[in-house]
């Protein structure tokens, strides 16, 4: 339980938009365990949904520039990894899940060939069968039935919490050591957002992940999490095991979300 | 997709009908009458002679009574005769027809080679030297006078270098060459009309394509291919390309107008034995059988375009298709 797996250095991010630039990331550091669930909470525009992008290489694709800091992966720096280097790990070891499946599906493609892209991208040698039984795999955790039809439609076919399992199957595919969740049950039903959630911390015990999730909710933060780190304004306030700090908050701002 | 199919064919007959009463009254109310041309500058004809020629074409009757009179010959293609020399309107439209087509689809063709990949890299290197060198030669292309250019090509290409004939399809030789001098000949002749055609539409249909491209790379589904640990190439093949080009659907259904009916200037520039010019001499002899031929079929190939487009997007796109 002691292994970091994840190491956050002074991590600083900057967005710059036609008027100013916004620093929405400033000097984050924090270490992530392996196996533990790691809960980041804040509310819209604390610039925790921009931190999980960073440690997805997502940042310059969302139009932002990592200005300074290390992201250390098991102790090699995502930030000075070429492209190649970091593409093998992206999906492979270091996955991640959107906040609102509608949107994150390509509405242009076949939802199977979305699938099993996710596969065949690190395993471009694998035969027709294989391809087919470690998809089938992945759908069958993630509790999906009906596979046929889902594989032959369009995501606007399909419900949203068909969607999301479906970007978890995804995900989860290549058997990740961290799955990086963010936000993963806005964009659904209240009833629905319970099965997700649940689903994805059976998926954490089941296949040893390490997960990281960002919430504004504190009571799933609360029910879900071993660690927590509270976002504001693009700085962590306060972070720690979340009980102590459910317990015991030391930060006004903590506190004041707490309270709420 | 069927009921959606005909939803859109019915849809368009009051279109049609609305196409033919606009053609019909811009016509009507035009100053100066067909017989005037005829007339005025033939001193043997006396003004009976005009009332009778009037009474022929039925230009003394009552608008709707003309307009439906009108109206019932050009639901089965007959737009009269005309003016100028007696021939079915619709013999000489048709006839022009193919000369037309052979110069726009080979403009079509050149403009999607050139445009697609272009638009698509100057996207992916957004702000790129390349892309900026671009944005140049894209203004330019736009804002240089059609006439201009056609003018300039001639110029240099057929006067100074000689490399190109400058006007007509086919050389006076053109019946006694053999197979290959006589696709030469047709080919060297189509060049500059073809490249002077392309320039205007490659420019906006590259911006078109490089902004559609910008737009589809900052949605969602991109971050979650590149996510999956897609390379570059594998995203903008894979998952950016097909969102891109649905809307050059529209552009090319948009075009097919423009396929048949012609472009007035380049044809005339040219000397181009096509629809555009066959219209602009219509015009300039007020010959009306002609140019309402002319303006009926091109409104009526808007709206067949306009059909094609939606139908092609339904196929392209599965949100429009199951709806």
């Amino acid at each position: 339980m002691s292994e970091k797996i994840l190491e956050i250095k002074n991590l600083s991010i900057e967005y710059k938009t036609s008027s100013a630039t916004v620093e929405a990331v400033k000097n984050v550091s924090f270490d992530v365990k392996k196996g533990e669930t790691f809960v980041i909470v804040g509310r819209s525009g604390s610039g925790k949904s921009t931190l999980a992008c960073a440690l997805m290489d997502l940042t310059e694709i969302d139009g932002g520039k990592i200005k300074s800091g290390n992201i250390f992966y098991r102790g090699k720096d995502l930030l000075k990894m070429p492209f190649e280097e970091k593409r093998v790990l992206k999906g492979a070891k270091i996955s991640m899940i959107f906040q609102d499946p509608q949107s994150y599906l390509n509405p242009v493609v076949k939802v199977g060939k979305q699938i099993s892209e996710s596969f065949t991208v690190h395993n471009p040698q694998a035969s027709k069968d294989e391809i087919k039984k470690r998809v089938s795999e992945a759908l069958k955790k993630v509790k999906l039935d009906d596979t046929e039809r889902i594989f032959n439609s369009y995501p606007h076919q399909l419900s949203g919490g068909q969607k999301q399992r479906i970007l978890i199957s995804m995900a989860i595919m290549n058997n990740p050591e961290i799955l990086i969740a963010d936000e993963p049950t806005t964009g659904l039903d209240a009833s629905i957002q319970k099965q997700i959630l649940d689903l994805i911390s059976e998926l954490k015990n089941t296949l040893g992940l390490t997960l990281i999730m960002i919430t504004h909710n504190m009571r799933i933060a609360r029910k879900y999490s071993d660690t927590m780190a509270v976002m504001h304004n693009g700085e962590i306030v306060e972070s720690g095991n979340t009980e102590g700090i459910f317990r015991n908050p030391k930060d006004e701002y903590t506190k004041l979300l707490i309270n709420n | 997709m069927f009921q959606y199919l005909i939803k859109r064919l019915l849809y368009s007959i009051p279109i049609i009908i609305g196409i033919t009463v606009i053609t019909f009254a811009v016509m009507y109310f035009t100053p100066g009458k067909p017989v005037d041309t005829m007339m005025d500058f033939n001193p043997n004809i006396t003004s009976e002679a005009k009332d009778r020629l009037v009474k022929l074409y039925g230009l003394d009757k009552p608008v709707h009574e003309q307009y439906w009179n009108w109206f019932k010959r050009v639901i089965v293609l007959d737009f009269g005769n005309s003016f100028k020399d007696g021939r079915p309107a619709s013999e000489k439209i048709i006839e022009r027809i193919p000369a037309t087509i052979l110069l726009n689809i080979l403009s079509i063709i050149l403009m999607l080679i050139v445009a697609v990949p272009v638009g698509i890299y100057s996207a992916v290197r957004k702000y790129s030297l390349f892309d900026r060198i671009l944005t140049v030669i894209v203004f330019i292309c736009f804002s240089a006078p059609v006439f201009w250019v056609a003018l300039m090509l001639m110029i240099v290409f057929g006067l100074w270098l000689g490399w190109l004939p400058i006007s007509g399809l086919t050389s006076f030789d053109f019946n006694e060459l053999s197979f290959f001098a006589k696709t030469w000949d047709l080919a060297s002749h189509l060049i500059l009309p073809v490249i002077v055609s392309t320039l205007g539409s490659f420019a906006v249909l590259s911006r078109y394509i490089r902004s559609g491209m910008l737009d589809v790379l900052k949605q969602d589904y991109i971050k979650t291919a590149y996510s999956k640990g897609l390379s570059e190439r594998q995203v903008i093949f894979n998952h950016a390309l097909k969102n891109a080009l649905l809307p050059l659907i529209t552009i090319i259904g948009l075009s097919i107008p423009g396929l048949i009916g012609g472009s007035f200037i380049i044809e005339t520039v040219f000397s181009y034995p096509g629809m555009g010019r066959l219209g602009f001499d219509a015009i300039m002899a007020r010959d009306y059988p002609v140019i309402m031929g002319i303006g009926v079929i091109s409104a009526f190939l808007t709206l067949l375009g306009n059909i094609v487009a939606d139908i092609l997007y339904a196929v392209a796109d599965p949100r429009i298709r199951y709806r």
